[in-house]
C-alpha cells in the first residue's frame, strides 16, 4: 500500500491532541494518529488497511454513507450540517462513541481524506439530559393549575403558560417581550415596579402565597381578577429573572361570601326565633345560645362552654338539695338525649322578678352518619314559653 | 391558525394551533411536543425533525429538496413518507396537517 503522508506531516499528526485518520476514496484506513489508536483503542497494524466502517459506521435504521459523506464534506469543509451531524464510531472494547468530524482533501495519490474525529458522547448525552428535563420541567409548568408568567430583569414577560392565557385572555405571542405591568389595573402599576425591585434586592428568594396580601390581575376584558401569588427570583449571569405564580380566587371569594351570607341568614333566624334554642355538644356542654334562651335566662352570660343542666334556671330556688335534685334530673334527660332519645316535657321556671313559665321544652339528637355507626354529634334543646296558654294552677 | 396533529411513536397525539409560516418543526418546539429535537433550528442540518407525513397531505407539504433528502441520510428508519419538519412549512393549506413522529432522533 502506497505512503499518502510523507515522514514530516506523519509525526505532524501524531503529536495532535485530536484523533485524525486518513483515509482513501475506497473507506481503506490508510493511517491513524495515537490520539485515534488512543480513542478508538485499536493499534494501527489493527486498522491500517482495513475498511473505515470497522470504527465509523451508520447506525442500525440509518442509511448514511460514510465514505460518500467524507467525500461531501471534503468539498464542502465549512458546511453548516458539520456543526451539527455526527457518526457513529465502534471502539475495539465495544462502547459506541458519537463522533463530530472534520474532512480535508489531501493531494494525493490515491486520493484520500484526512478525517479529525473529537468524541461528543458525553457532551450529547448531556446537552440530550438538559433537553429532557427542560422538556419536562416545561410541560408540568405549561399545564399547570397556577398560572405561571415568567418576566426578565426589566420585568417583561417572558413566559406565559395556558392557564395564565386563559386567566388574562391574553395569548402568549401578545405578552411575551411586553411590560408585565400590562397585566396590573393602572392603579397599581407605579406601586408594582417599587415592591418587586424590593424584592428583587431582599434577602428572600422567594415569597409565597399566605406570605403576601392578596393582589389584582387585570385581564383584557377590563375585569379585575382577585390572585394570590408566589414569586421567585433567580440570577442568571448577574442578572435576575422572576417567576410569578397565580391563583384564580373568584371562586374561592365568592364561596366565602356565599357562605357569610348563609351565616347571617342562619343567624337572623336563630337569634329572631321565638323559641328559645340552644345546641348543645353530646356532653350537654353549651355551643351556642339564642336570644330568647339568653332572656329565659334573664340574660345570663358566660353560658357557652357550660353544662346545659348548669345555668341558672332557678334563680330564685335557696334549697340546695332541692337545686341538685333538679340539675341531675335534667342531666340524665341530656345523657338520654346523648343516647339517642327524643325528648319533649312540660318543664316550670320561676324568673328573678318570681314570675312563672311554663315552658314546651324539647331535646332532640343531631345524628351524624347515617345506619348501625351514626352517632350523635349534637343535641338541638329548644324550649317555647306557653304560660299564656296554659290555665294558672 | 392551522392546526397540526403530532402523533408520537407510542401514539399520544398532540393538537396544537402552528401560525402560517412557521414550520412543522417550530409548531411541535413552541408546543413542547416531545420526539422532535430540531438542533439545527431549522437550517436542514441536523436530521432531528424528521417526522413521517401521512400520504394524503405528501403533495400538499411539496417535495423534499436535494439538501434535505440528503440530510434524511442520519435519519433512521427513513421511509418514502419521511421528512424533514424544519423543511415543511405550514399554510392554510395545511390545516388538519398529520405528522407521525419516529421512535429515535439520535
Amino acid at each position: 500500500m502506497s505512503d499518502p503522508l510523507q515522514e514530516p506531516a506523519r509525526r505532524l499528526l501524531d503529536v495532535l491532541p485530536e484523533a485524525a485518520l486518513i483515509v482513501d476514496a475506497g473507506g481503506t484506513v490508510r493511517y491513524l494518529n495515537d490520539a485515534a489508536t488512543e480513542l478508538l483503542g485499536y493499534r494501527r497494524a489493527e486498522l491500517e488497511g482495513f475498511d473505515v466502517a470497522t470504527v465509523i459506521a451508520s447506525q442500525p435504521g440509518q442509511r448514511v454513507d460514510v465514505v460518500a459523506w467524507f467525500a461531501r464534506w471534503a468539498e464542502e469543509p465549512n458546511s453548516p450540517q458539520l456543526r451539527y451531524l455526527t457518526l457513529t464510531g465502534r471502539a475495539r472494547h465495544g462502547a459506541q462513541l458519537r463522533l463530530s468530524v472534520r474532512v480535508a482533501k489531501l493531494e494525493a495519490e490515491p486520493r484520500c481524506y484526512l478525517v479529525t474525529l473529537r468524541d461528543v458522547t458525553a457532551e450529547q448525552r448531556e446537552q440530550q439530559d438538559v433537553k429532557h428535563a427542560y422538556l419536562v420541567a416545561s410541560r408540568i409548568l405549561a399545564i399547570s393549575d397556577d398560572a405561571i408568567v415568567n418576566a426578565d430583569k426589566d420585568l417583561n414577560v417572558t413566559f406565559f403558560n395556558r392557564k395564565a392565557e386563559a386567566l388574562f385572555g391574553v395569548k402568549t405571542a401578545d405578552i411575551v417581550g411586553h411590560p408585565i405591568e400590562r397585566l396590573l389595573p393602572e392603579r397599581y402599576r407605579r406601586a408594582h415596579a417599587g415592591q418587586i425591585a424590593n424584592f428583587r434586592d431582599s434577602k428572600s428568594p422567594s415569597r409565597l402565597m399566605g406570605e403576601r396580601g392578596e393582589i389584582v390581575g387585570l385581564a383584557a376584558t377590563g375585569e379585575e381578577i382577585p390572585l394570590e401569588a408566589s414569586i421567585t427570583k433567580v440570577f442568571v449571569e448577574g442578572e435576575p429573572t422572576f417567576s410569578v405564580q397565580l391563583r384564580d380566587i373568584r371562586q374561592r371569594k365568592a364561596a366565602e361570601r356565599a357562605r357569610a351570607a348563609s351565616e347571617q341568614r342562619f343567624r337572623t333566624m336563630f337569634e329572631h326565633a321565638m323559641e328559645a334554642i340552644a345546641l348543645l355538644d353530646p356532653s350537654g356542654a353549651v355551643l351556642e345560645l339564642n336570644t330568647a334562651a339568653r332572656a329565659l335566662l334573664g340574660g345570663a352570660t358566660g353560658a357557652v362552654g357550660r353544662k346545659f343542666w348548669q345555668l341558672p334556671w332557678w334563680p330564685r330556688l335557696a334549697d340546695a338539695a332541692e337545686r341538685e335534685r333538679r340539675e341531675r334530673a335534667i342531666e340524665e334527660t341530656v345523657g338520654r338525649c346523648a343516647r339517642g332519645a327524643e325528648i319533649r316535657t312540660r318543664e316550670e321556671l320561676v324568673d328573678l322578678r318570681g314570675e312563672r313559665h311554663v315552658i314546651d321544652f324539647s331535646l332532640r339528637p343531631v345524628w351524624e352518619a347515617s345506619g348501625a355507626d351514626r352517632t350523635v354529634a349534637s343535641i338541638v334543646a329548644e324550649g317555647r314559653d306557653i304560660t299564656s296558654l296554659v290555665p294558672p294552677t | 391558525m392551522p392546526r397540526v396533529t403530532y402523533i408520537e411513536s407510542n401514539g399520544t397525539e398532540h393538537v396544537v394551533a402552528v401560525p402560517i409560516g412557521a414550520s412543522v418543526m417550530q409548531g411541535a418546539r413552541d408546543n413542547l411536543v416531545p420526539g422532535i429535537e430540531g438542533d439545527c433550528g431549522g437550517l436542514c442540518a441536523c436530521a432531528t425533525c424528521h417526522v413521517y407525513v401521512e400520504p394524503e397531505w405528501a403533495k400538499r407539504c411539496g417535495e423534499p429538496d436535494e439538501l434535505e433528502t440528503n440530510i434524511l441520510d442520519f435519519a433512521f428508519d427513513v421511509t418514502p413518507q419521511s421528512r424533514l419538519s424544519c423543511q415543511i412549512q405550514v399554510t392554510e393549506a395545511l390545516d388538519g396537517l398529520v405528522v407521525r413522529l419516529p421512535v429515535r432522533q439520535y
